[in-house]
């Protein structure tokens, strides 16, 4: 069963520390952070079928696992993830062509598609900063599709006021991006 | 099979007119509230001024629809998996299980299609009371073509259900129905 | 990297929907892996130093990983019987 968060929000270069220090905490914060990164690039990026999606998945964390100590700059651990992500994709499209022709992702819309999941990763983590309610109420919409009913009984919330609150909890996320482009310089991350 | 929102409008028609099975009642009731959400989104981007939710409205319209082709092909999926095991041999528990399987995923469906079209009509609703009054016409209209979609789609689920009395789906499916319905109403009588 | 477009409230919508959770399980699989090379390590280190435990494993080799204390989950087994051939050159 995958574990809830147990750690305080650590930094990237600072989970990954603590992951090469062999805490199993931090093994599942990192697995828990980066799994729709990595579900994304599988699934939306190289349109891998669901079997081939879910065994690139775990190749993905096998690597990482076992190559964690190669990675020079703990804090480009996500971009350092794609490039391994497109490696295991790329192999497991090779092997499937080998059975039976699949579709070529052209260059250009797998790095289009590549680059709006980065983006997406920073959204989700200004998403992570506006806090409750927003952050369940536009995850469990737009990422999880689930009906304003059922969102409603699941935040206790009535469901006749969820557009209005998602529209609300929109303005105040882009508000959140916003201010964080406003004070990150160009060349630089925030964290 | 390609995806249904990659298909051309005169193909999916010639396919759902043709004799097979599916296409069928309910991937049409997936892409009526396709396209009552999509009328949603038009309002709302063109209420962006005098509606302050208008843009977040947009948002969640377009949302809907994106769901809605991938319903309508599940349901084509599930509907022939269905009629698949319907041609098993009769009387073998291995026939019953996948019948009683495939049935149930034939009943999923089209409760999420009527749930995504309450959703919808409950959005149209806003529309025609916040947004621009001159696209009033389109806001009823999505309203009604949702709640079409839901009605639809909930008669499905009784006729796919109608040995299991009691099951909750059914419940659902109706109460989604009932809050279609008086959203539909109500967009029809927004004064001016 | 291209300058990110200006984040309208469609295009954050959109956004997040491209980061839906992974589906059920592949999660807690990926964060068992650590106990999972554990496992593996263990007994590939045992089947190096021990040739009954290696001959165990050759003859039926969920038996043998039983018999030494461990569950024969399908991925573990799986994994080893990997390794055993590719060990062969098969």
């Amino acid at each position: 069963m995958p574990t809830e968060r147990a750690t305080p929000h650590l930094s990237d270069t600072e989970l990954v520390r603590r992951c090469r220090e062999g805490s199993t905490e931090a093994w599942n914060e990192l697995v828990e952070r980066f799994s729709r990164y990595v579900y994304a690039i599988c699934g939306r990026g190289f349109g891998l079928a669901a079997h081939d999606a879910e065994d690139a998945f775990q190749e993905v964390f096998t690597r990482v696992y076992a190559r964690l100590d190669t990675l020079r700059d703990d804090s480009a651990i996500r971009s350092w993830m794609a490039q391994l992500t497109r490696r295991v994709c790329l192999d497991r499209l090779a092997a499937a062509s080998r059975e039976q022709p699949v579709e070529d992702v052209s260059d250009e819309r797998l790095e289009r598609t590549i680059e709006e999941i980065d983006q997406a990763f920073a959204v989700r983590e200004a998403l992570e900063e506006l806090g409750e309610p927003c952050q369940e109420l536009l995850d469990r919409f737009f990422a999880r599709d689930e009906s304003y009913r059922t969102i409603g009984e699941e935040l206790d919330l009535p469901a006749g006021t969820i557009a209005s609150r998602i529209s609300r909890c929109l303005v105040k996320l882009r508000a959140e991006l916003e201010g964080r482009k406003a004070s990150t310089p160009p060349s630089g991350r925030k964290r | 099979m390609d995806d249904y929102v990659d298909l051309r409008l005169g193909q999916l028609l010639e396919m759902t007119a043709a004799e097979a099975p599916a296409p069928g009642a309910g991937s049409a009731a997936a892409l009526a509230i396709a396209l009552a959400a999509a009328l949603v989104a038009k309002v709302a981007r063109s209420s962006r001024d005098s509606w302050s939710d208008g843009p977040g409205v947009a948002a969640q319209a377009l949302e809907l629809q994106s769901r809605c082709p991938t319903l309508a092909r599940e349901d084509t999926d599930a509907w022939r998996d269905a009629l698949t095991a319907l041609g098993g041999p009769d009387g073998t528990s291995g026939r019953e299980a996948a019948l009683a399987q495939a049935l149930a995923r034939a009943a999923d469906l089209p409760l999420t299609i009527a749930e995504t079209g309450a959703d919808v009509a409950g959005l149209a609703l806003l529309a025609a009371e916040r947004g621009d009054g001159s696209l009033r016409g389109e806001a009823a209209t999505a309203a009604v073509l949702a709640h079409a979609g839901v009605r639809a789609a909930t008669h499905l689920i009784v006729i796919n259900l109608a040995t299991q009395a009691g099951d909750e789906r059914s419940a659902r499916a109706e109460r989604a129905e009932r809050v279609a319905a008086s959203a539909a109403a109500s967009a029809l009588t927004v004064e001016p | 990297m291209t300058e990110p477009q200006a984040y309208d409230e469609e295009r954050l919508g959109r956004l997040i929907g491209l980061l839906a959770p992974a589906p059920h399980g592949w999660v807690g699989a990926a964060q068992e892996i650590p106990a999972f090379r554990q496992t593996l390590d263990e007994i590939v280190a045992r089947a190096e130093a021990d040739e009954a435990f290696r001959r165990a494993l050759i003859a039926d080799l969920e038996a043998a990983v039983a018999g030494a204390g461990y569950e024969p989950e399908p991925r573990v087994v799986e994994e080893l019987r990997r390794q055993m051939n590719d060990q062969r050159g098969g």
